[in-house]
């Protein structure tokens, strides 16, 4: 997951750079403006990758913040509650982000 | 660098009996060229105050029994000579980490149980033969040099002190005995990975480790746990996803199979 | 052992041990700055999301929205943001290669001054070429964000 996270963020920031206009970004004026995020929501290209990278991210994330708070010393008990709370989040966040992802689509 | 005449040195002071928190002692000690935090200890320990309490047994570095925090350094009393610590003033403090029994003795029973967890010893099938042995086990000096760092261990308990998951994971299995799972599971004279796996192949066994590096950082004897942890964590993934390396398991050397080389003298006759 | 433990008192370290990285290994100082990174990122990703989801309002909240991010301050954060995520990136791939068993050594004889082969020379360099990758992304940042977003900001 986090391999593909590393691969997966910078093509995310790509698409802001200026920078990078030489390998084809837009640039930064251009990439946050109405017309280029209606136009970015509407391909289906991006819909996938998106809701990919904030799969991989949340999954990442929430692992990670169970692990730290696994780390505490928890009773067998309070460990559970803690995966509950962190596939709940998680979840969650991956639902909210894939729907608006997929609202995006008919904007 | 050199000695400094006087050392001024504070020492963490704890009595159990007493019921309040632990305190800072000041003493003053004069030094010699050569001396070690040891050597001023016991001076103090003579002159000024008999009541000072802390693990001692070999001073030179191979029983363990010394550590503690020197300076905010996790060190071996012993092996530290005041000449190196560039300043005249001294702060002894217990390892962290674990319970303190009194003023620089930390309890290391954990440190213990969790290194008896990884059974620390040969394990083979042919009981007969390991109970009663008749002939040698074979190891090339390529299969020794692939333990032999890890072997160095003395359990003097500074990684697991150092190590930023024991902190707070107190079921975290440690550095220490870690490093000796690897240890025995790479001795080629051993059987007995499977089951050691099971027991450090565990969230809380070396996938808790995060690789800190602090346990190497701080070990006296060069043993570097946290290089056995990572090579214990590709040997338990290896495992399980099956394609584990098979060991070169040590030959049991038939009786006269290797020919004593001339002018060794061979072994006493057997008095038991 | 009879005598009472007092296990309050500094012993054990407790959550300060993941951050008191005085007098040890630079990896471990690396470890505490991971940790930190990592839970300012899942935040930051609740945040994002949310903040992202203005879209779906039309032009007028997802402009509304853009105007109150036109601030130098957000700017700031946002290349800290990057300065977090290259940094747990990289460290975070100096990581799955250490604990694969990669770039760390094989083990070896100790000979006095003991240099651990895990902290050793070979993961010093990479470590060496991640700080180089990852300065490399800061001043790219650092150029974004002094030039180009400010002159890309709606004039008045």
């Amino acid at each position: 997951m986090a391999l593909v996270l590393v691969v997966a963020i910078p093509i995310h920031l790509h698409n802001f750079s200026t920078l990078l206009r030489p390998l084809g970004a837009p640039g930064y004026e251009l990439a946050l403006s109405w017309e280029f995020v209606r136009s970015r929501a509407r391909d289906i290209f991006y819909t996938i990758t998106y809701t990919a990278l904030l799969g991989a991210a949340t999954y990442h994330g929430m692992y990670g913040v169970r692990s730290v708070v696994y780390e505490l010393s928890l009773t067998k008990t309070y460990e559970r509650l803690v995966s509950i709370i962190c596939f709940l989040a998680g979840a969650g966040l991956f639902a909210f982000g894939a729907y608006v992802a997929i609202a995006a689509l008919f904007l | 660098m050199s000695t400094p005449t006087r050392v001024h040195i504070k020492i963490q002071r704890f009595r159990p009996d007493e019921g309040h928190p632990p305190q800072f002692n000041e003493y003053e000690v004069s030094a010699k060229p050569g001396m070690t935090v040891n050597d001023a200890l016991f001076a103090i320990k003579e002159k000024l105050d008999g009541s000072v309490s802390w693990r001692v047994s070999c001073r030179m570095g191979i029983c363990g029994s010394c550590g503690m925090k020197i300076n905010g350094r996790w060190m071996l009393a012993c092996q530290t000579q005041l000449a190196d610590l560039g300043t005249d003033r001294i702060v002894l403090e217990p390892l962290p980490n674990y319970p303190i029994i009194k003023d620089l003795v930390a309890d290391l029973t954990e440190l213990y149980m969790k290194h008896r967890s990884v059974n620390p010893f040969i394990v083979r099938t042919d009981r007969e033969e390991f109970e009663k042995p008749t002939r040698e086990y074979v190891q090339t000096p390529e299969q020794m040099e692939g333990y032999l760092q890890f072997a160095y261990c003395i359990l003097c308990g500074l990684c697991n002190s150092a190590c930023p998951v024991i902190s707070t994971d107190r079921k975290f299995i440690g550095p220490q005995a870690l490093a000796q799972a690897f240890r025995y599971n790479t001795d080629s004279r051993d059987e007995g990975a499977p089951s050691r796996l099971k027991v450090v192949d565990e969230p809380h066994g070396c996938w808790r480790c995060h690789f800190a590096g602090a346990c190497s950082a701080v070990c006296p004897r060069g043993v570097d746990p946290a290089l056995g942890i990572q090579l214990l964590r590709r040997d338990s993934l290896r495992h399980r996803i099956g394609i584990a390396r098979p060991k070169h398991g040590a030959a049991v050397a038939a009786a006269g199979e290797f020919k004593r080389r001339k002018g060794i003298p061979g072994a006493p006759p057997k008095t038991v | 052992m009879s005598q009472p433990r007092q296990k309050s008192y500094g012993n054990p370290k407790g959550i300060i041990g993941w951050f008191d990285s005085r007098h040890l290994n630079l990896e471990r100082y690396f470890y505490s700055i991971h940790r930190l990174c990592g839970i300012t990122l899942v935040g930051y990703l609740f945040i994002h999301v949310y903040d992202t989801a203005t879209r779906l309002g039309g032009p007028a909240p997802w402009n509304a929205f853009l105007l109150t991010i036109e601030n130098p301050l957000i700017y700031a954060g946002e290349w800290l943001l990057v300065a977090v995520v290259a940094f747990h990136g990289l460290n975070g791939i100096r990581l799955i290669l250490a604990e694969v068993g990669l770039s760390i050594g094989e083990p070896q004889r100790p000979i006095y001054p003991y240099r651990p082969k895990s902290l050793g020379k070979r993961q010093r360099y990479f470590i060496l070429l991640l700080m180089i990758v990852g300065g490399i992304l800061l001043v790219g940042a650092a150029l974004e964000y002094l030039v180009y977003v400010p002159s890309a900001m709606p004039k008045g």
